[in-house]
């Protein structure tokens, strides 16, 4: 349903800074979270949805119920 | 992996049921994608069952009926079809009342006027081996492992007792525990790997290593000889020898928790290699050594299109990463893929080589991708193993060739490579624990949780030092990766829930997204359905659109490893799918519909007039409008999906955002019909809007943008398509938000009223209504307040190549009421500039 979790200190390395030359954030004093969700998963629950690929078939009979 | 649970029990046992070992799997990491169960319903009315006597039926040559000892007062009948049913066997029955795995129930049956009270069980109907000929047999060999091995050290009755239940010496009847193992866990794929997990996350003492005891030696292997030529790709070798190999169907222990684990039973000796897999997570392979050309194995790199036929009999064409495993006679296997045709195991096989190897992960991974080939073996040697659980699975194997194959070990083992290099030690701070977790986890805790992830751990000033086991040695390398263990069997679920603190962190749309969603929610009010349509698109699709060699819309990016050739370019175009959108619909709900796509679109990085051009990827808002504008009814139609149709819904949508625009005629879109077309422009200004509606400005300050196309489609490609008469319009969204304004200026209007005139004039075809607004209000100035063509007549008399057209005009000034005389000068300027264009005012 939704992945979160903390960021690989590996990631803070590679964020460029506007300090030139700068090997990144120092990972022993910048932490943080990610998360994220596919809407598609969310609105199958809300409205009861059974296929994925009803969203992509674009079919009318579909889209008009909302 | 599907995990018996059974099985798994006979490792690590918790006081859970198994929605509960579910819960505590899943929420420490290992994701239990389902259960399954396996085997019949119901263990009740199964029991062990002794054959006392068996005779031919009386009216029916095939059946017997027999006298079973259910360990009842008196024997029961039972009717028996099979042909190796004889008196004197343990076998399994099924009482009346029964469940199969099937869900049915077994009913007293009369047999050719014999009663018979129940079944007597072959492996298939329980779904515990293959379907064979007859009845399963249970003598002692056959049964569960650990308890015949038990019994035969203590020399007591080698059977069980008549009227023992069936469950308590087959699995019959287990859930199966079907697991998602993530890529970094490939010692998850081993039912025991997974029994470890368990404890970790319920703390329930796990059985030690079924492989510690091992039947086998180490030493050198006489009667056998292995070469590895490339130790790069393939860290470890080991191969033991096994004599007086009896080639047979798998005792029913064995066969049944394969079968629940989803592999099917084959016989005695490829089903030990498949169960020591599943126990250990390392895959094994087993040579005929009698077949096995100068009993020389050799693994070396393939010669470029060097052939091998694999097992399932298909030739492979190798190339010179791959490894292959090959005799004296030549390549027998791919390495880590699949063995050869040549050196399987046969059912007269009598001696066996075994082979538990290791390889090098990315390696076998690339081979398998480049043959197409994937196997179980694959899929786990592509993971990473371990080394050290080559001998893991040797030893799980020895014991079981020698107890189900009545085989012998040679002495000693082939062992080339041996261990990984010991994994070094990673030191764990409390104070970085408390800090990524934002909780304490005591110092003796955060060892117990990784003791029992077979972690070493030492106490040191600021924390642990703790060394990964080798299986876990490229998993966990880091001290993040240590807090993340603390962290998962400690239990996520177990944080504290905080909010952030919020200070300054409202959010809010951006002005081009508010421009994208109006321009959306504008069209969704004028009735029309949004679709989502794909960001990849089949190449034809530019052919299809008639487009030129060296239209700019050719100029496609392409996916560099696309999943399929019709999904391989980056659409340049939304028209793709909103025309596929159309025919899905038209084939299925009829030909009328108005719907609309928002989304990117994408051009290749290169050169145009203007030098170098950079990828681009732009959001654009796409309208298709096919069929009937409106459905039949009594007050007559509304109209066809037309260029008229398409512009004034574009007029509806750019009025919104208060943008000056215009359509002026333009060839450039072959898709779309060359009469009946327009390219879209806005006018950027800098000034006031006003003075550039009027004309103004020169040229320089009242910059016009294109915006987009607008037109019929062509009916060459509505046709492709199984379309009729359908109109589109598309503009960039980035553009346009460039051009609304952000917050509308108000401009003043004074309290006098307009003047009102009209004006015919006849002009040449060719002068465009654009064209001739233009001058007009050029030519108009500020007193001129709109200008409207009403009327458009051509006829006789006009005259050929001309027709008529009426103006609407009026004027207003500010300050005062303005009069005819007022007027008249504009008036005159106006068709003074018309006479320009050859104009002649009309009576």
């Amino acid at each position: 349903m939704l992945g979160a979790g903390e960021v690989d200190p590996n990631v803070y390395s590679h964020v460029a800074t506007t300090e030139a030359n700068s090997p990144g954030y120092d990972p022993e004093r910048v932490q943080g979270f990610a998360w994220g969700m596919g809407i598609e998963r969310i609105a199958m629950l809300m409205h009861g949805i059974p296929d994925l690929r009803l969203y992509y078939e674009n079919d009318l009979r579909f889209l008009e119920q909302f | 992996m599907r995990v018996p649970e059974t099985w798994l029990r006979e490792y690590c046992d918790p006081d859970l049921d198994v929605a509960g070992v579910e819960e505590r799997l899943t929420m420490t990491g290992t994701k239990v994608e389902a259960i399954h169960h396996h085997g019949v319903p119901s263990t009740e009315n199964l029991v062990v069952g002794r054959v006392l006597s068996a005779e031919r039926h009386p009216d029916a040559d095939r059946l017997k009926v027999c006298t079973v000892d259910l360990g009842e007062e008196s024997p029961a009948t039972i009717v028996c079809g099979a042909p190796n049913v004889a008196a004197g066997q343990t076998v399994a029955v099924a009482r009346p009342g029964a469940r199969m795995p099937d869900g049915s129930k077994l009913k007293q049956a009369k047999l050719r006027g014999v009663v018979s009270e129940g079944m007597i069980l072959a492996a298939a109907e329980l779904e515990i081996g293959p379907g064979g000929e007859g009845i399963m047999v249970l003598d002692d060999a056959m049964l569960d492992a650990d308890r015949s091995t038990d019994r035969r050290s203590n020399e007591i009755s080698d059977r069980p007792a008549p009227g023992t239940p069936l469950a308590d010496v087959l699995p019959i009847s287990t859930e199966v525990i079907e697991l998602e193992v993530t890529p970094n866990r490939p010692d998850c794929l081993g039912v025991y790997g997974v029994a470890r997990e368990l404890h970790a996350a319920t703390g329930t003492p796990l059985a030690p290593e079924p492989w510690r005891e091992d039947q086998g030696s180490s030493g050198a292997v006489t009667g056998a000889e292995v070469t590895v030529q490339c130790p790069d790709l393939c860290p470890r070798f080991t191969a033991r020898v096994f004599e007086n190999v009896t080639i047979a169907p798998s005792p029913p222990w064995l066969a049944a928790r394969l079968s629940a684990a989803g592999q099917r039973p084959i016989n005695n000796v490829v089903d030990i290699t498949n169960y020591a897999m599943l126990l250990t997570g390392q895959p094994l392979h087993a040579f005929d050594l009698d077949r096995v050309g100068g009993a020389r194995l050799t693994v070396r790199r393939a010669g470029a299109g060097e052939h091998v036929i694999t097992l399932d009999g298909q030739t492979r064409t190798l190339d010179a990463e791959m490894v292959v495993i090959e005799d004296a006679d030549g390549p027998t296997s791919i390495a880590g893929l699949m063995g050869g045709e040549r050196s399987e195991v046969q059912p007269e096989t009598t001696r066996v080589l075994l082979e538990v190897a290791n390889w090098h992960g990315p390696n076998i991974h690339r081979t398998s991708w480049a043959l197409g080939l994937r196997s179980e073996a694959s899929g786990r040697f592509e993971k990473g193993l371990a080394p050290e659980q080559c001998l893991w699975a040797q030893a799980i194997a020895t014991r079981l060739m020698i107890e189900c194959c009545g085989a012998s070990v040679t002495p000693g083992t082939i062992d080339i490579g041996g261990e990984g290099a010991p994994p070094p030690a990673i030191g764990l701070r409390e104070t970085r624990v408390r800090a990524i977790l934002g909780i304490e986890i005591p110092r003796a805790r955060q060892a117990e949780i990784l003791n029992a992830l077979d972690f070493h751990t030492a106490e040191v000033d600021d924390g642990l030092q703790a060394t990964p086991p080798p299986v876990r040695r490229e998993d966990v390398t880091r001290e993040i990766d240590l807090i993340e263990e603390v962290a998962r069997i400690d239990g996520l679920e177990r944080l504290p829930i905080t909010l952030p603190a919020r200070r300054g962190a409202a959010g809010r749309l951006t002005h081009a997204q508010r421009v994208r969603r109006s321009a959306e929610d504008a069209l969704v009010g004028r009735g029309l359905h949004e679709i989502v349509g794909w960001s990849f698109a089949e190449p034809t699709l530019l052919d299809r659109l008639l487009l030129g060699p060296d239209h700019p819309l050719r100029s496609v990016l392409r996916i560099e490893n696309p999943l399929s050739e019709d999904q391989s370019i980056m659409r340049p175009t939304l028209l793709g799918s909103l025309l596929d959108t159309a025919r899905h619909n038209a084939s299925r709900g009829g030909p009328d519909l108005a719907i609309f796509e928002s989304g990117a679109v994408y051009r290749a990085a290169g050169e145009d007039s203007d030098g170098d051009r950079p990828a681009d990827e732009h959001h654009e808002l796409g309208v298709l409008l096919s069929g009937e504008l409106e459905p039949p009814s009594w007050r007559g139609r509304r109209g066809e999906a037309d260029f008229f149709a398409a512009k004034a819904l574009l007029g509806s949508l750019l009025d919104r955002f208060h943008v000056h625009w215009s359509v002026r005629e333009a060839a450039h879109w072959p898709f779309l019909h060359p009469g009946r077309s327009a390219e879209i422009v806005v006018h950027r200004s800098s000034a006031e809007p006003r003075l550039a509606e009027t004309g103004m400005l020169a040229e320089g300050e009242c910059l016009p943008a294109s915006v987009g196309f607008l037109g019929e489609v062509h009916p060459r490609v509505a046709e492709s398509w199984d379309l009729e008469r359908t109109a589109t319009f598309a503009i960039d969204l980035g553009i346009l938000a460039t051009v609304a304004p952000e917050v509308v200026s108000f401009t003043a209007f004074g309290p006098f009223p307009a003047l009102r005139q009209d004006l015919a004039v006849t002009l040449p075809v060719e002068v465009s209504a654009r064209e001739l607004l233009h001058l007009v209000r050029r030519a108009g100035a500020e007193m001129l307040d709109t200008a409207e063509i009403f009327d458009v007549y051509t006829g006789a008399q006009v005259g050929a190549g001309r027709r008529s057209l009426a103006l609407t005009m009026s004027f207003r000034a500010l300050e005062r009421t303005l009069t005819d005389e007022d007027v008249a000068p504009v008036r005159e300027r106006i068709i003074a500039a018309l006479s320009e264009l050859g104009g002649e005012l009309r009576g």
